[in-house]
């Protein structure tokens, strides 16, 4: 049941919350209820004798039934009631009620929240505060602006909603002593981005040498089936260790952001020795490039944890495909 | 042209005033400026457009012309809750 309506008689919480609990059915676990009160003072604490809410014959019932509709779409809820008051209150009458029943709690809660600052900034309703200093016409105030903006934001995530695009990843393995047998961080790399949907479009072993790593590199820039590079080792301080002096001069741009994310993430696993990585990224021509370090558990965490997400064209709220020309076209 | 008003302006001037157009109808924009002309209490609130404009129940911005027969309501910035 979605309901919404409005009222020029007194509001009776208890009345209406088992009115809402008898007409509830099914596979209800939580009921969340919020009552708003008319206040006894004024924004500058001066008392105030009565609240007078002027309404529009039509669009204030409408403005409430669409809040309650966008709620309930929005939040995993069963109902929602909302009970406006119009005409003339005394303080610490009932201005407004709203309930939510969910079978989770938390759902109900952040449906309540959301009714009431929606109402709060978008119910066509003009109140008026009375009292021995005057009349004052009350509009939304900042807080309640910025209330009402909170819920502009969606939680970063995929959006299952969205078209996945899958990308053509090449896989540079740097390394002076592993085979395609033996590349283990490599092969984490292929076997998570082809599970994830994406397409393997390269896969290359090079020695920990400037020159050919660079080859490489510029190679499948140069090859239009090729979106995105990933590299394993040669991140970090062995004396061979030249990834980073290899690529750094080819890039057009640098995403700062990558290591920066990398490290917050691989935190949590080797602790504060992530910083012996020299991980970094970047764009050469359009060209994405991710260079990570040589260690499989470091290659599954910048996968699971970053480009897994940032790579996949459902992520909100925007992912790095979106900037891959050939995707850029089709508004991925 | 007949204009129903509410909250603030309501108080001041009445739920419904009728304001004086030229035969041919005229712009929102230019309706602001008839009413404030004519109801100078509501001047300064009815020619800000956060005091929208509506016909037939929609919101309709400043540029839409208007005929001399239809209704037109400005509402107040609304506050619920």
């Amino acid at each position: 049941m979605i309901r919404a309506r409005l009222t020029s008689d007194p509001l009776d919480p208890a009345a209406l919350l088992a009115g809402f609990l008898e007409s509830l059915g099914g596979d209800v676990g939580a009921v969340v209820t919020f009552v708003g009160l008319a206040r006894a003072l004024d924004q500058d604490g001066r008392p105030v004798d009565r609240l007078t809410l002027d309404h529009h014959p039509r669009l204030t019932e409408q403005s409430l039934v669409e809040i309650a509709q966008a709620a309930a779409a929005r939040f995993d809820v069963n109902a929602v009631d909302v009970v406006h008051r119009s005409g003339t209150l005394l303080p610490a009458q009932a201005i407004v009620w709203v309930a939510a029943a969910s079978r989770h709690r938390r759902a109900v809660f952040e449906a309540a929240d959301y009714l009431m600052d929606r109402l709060k900034t978008e119910a066509v309703l003009w109140k008026r505060e009375d009292g021995a200093s005057g009349s004052t016409w009350i509009e939304p105030t900042g807080a309640d602006h910025k209330d009402r903006a909170r819920w502009e934001w969606r939680v970063p995530g995929i959006d299952e909603s969205l078209p996945f695009h899958p990308l053509r990843i090449a896989v540079l393995t740097v390394s002076d002593s592993r085979t395609v047998e033996t590349d283990t961080s490599g092969g984490t790399l292929v076997q998570r981005l082809t599970e994830a949907g994406h397409e393997l479009a390269g896969r290359a072993i090079v020695g920990d040498e400037v020159e050919a790593i660079r080859a490489q590199v510029e190679a499948w820039v140069a090859d239009s089936q090729i979106d995105l590079i990933l590299s394993t080792g040669g991140t970090g301080f062995a004396p061979r260790d030249v990834t980073p002096e290899a690529v750094k001069p080819l890039l057009r741009r640098e995403i700062d952001g990558f290591a920066a994310v990398f490290h917050h993430a691989s935190l949590a696993t080797v602790g504060v020795a992530t910083l012996q990585s020299r991980v970094f990224a970047g764009q050469i021509e359009s060209t994405f490039i991710f260079c990570l370090p040589g260690s499989t558990g470091a290659c599954r965490d910048a996968w699971d944890l970053v480009l897994g997400l940032e790579l996949d064209s459902r992520y909100r709220p925007c992912s790095l495909a979106g900037q891959i020309p050939r995707l850029a076209q089709a508004g991925a | 042209m007949d204009v129903l008003l509410y909250g603030s302006l309501s108080e001041r001037i009445g739920p419904r005033v009728t304001v004086a157009v030229p035969q041919a109808g005229c712009s929102v924009a230019e309706l602001r400026l008839l009413v404030a002309g004519q109801h100078p209490s509501v001047g300064e609130d009815i020619l800000q457009t956060r005091f929208r404009a509506f016909v037939d129940d929609a919101a309709v911005g400043d540029g839409i012309r208007l005929d001399n027969g239809q209704t037109v309501e400005f509402l107040p910035p609304v506050s619920g809750g």
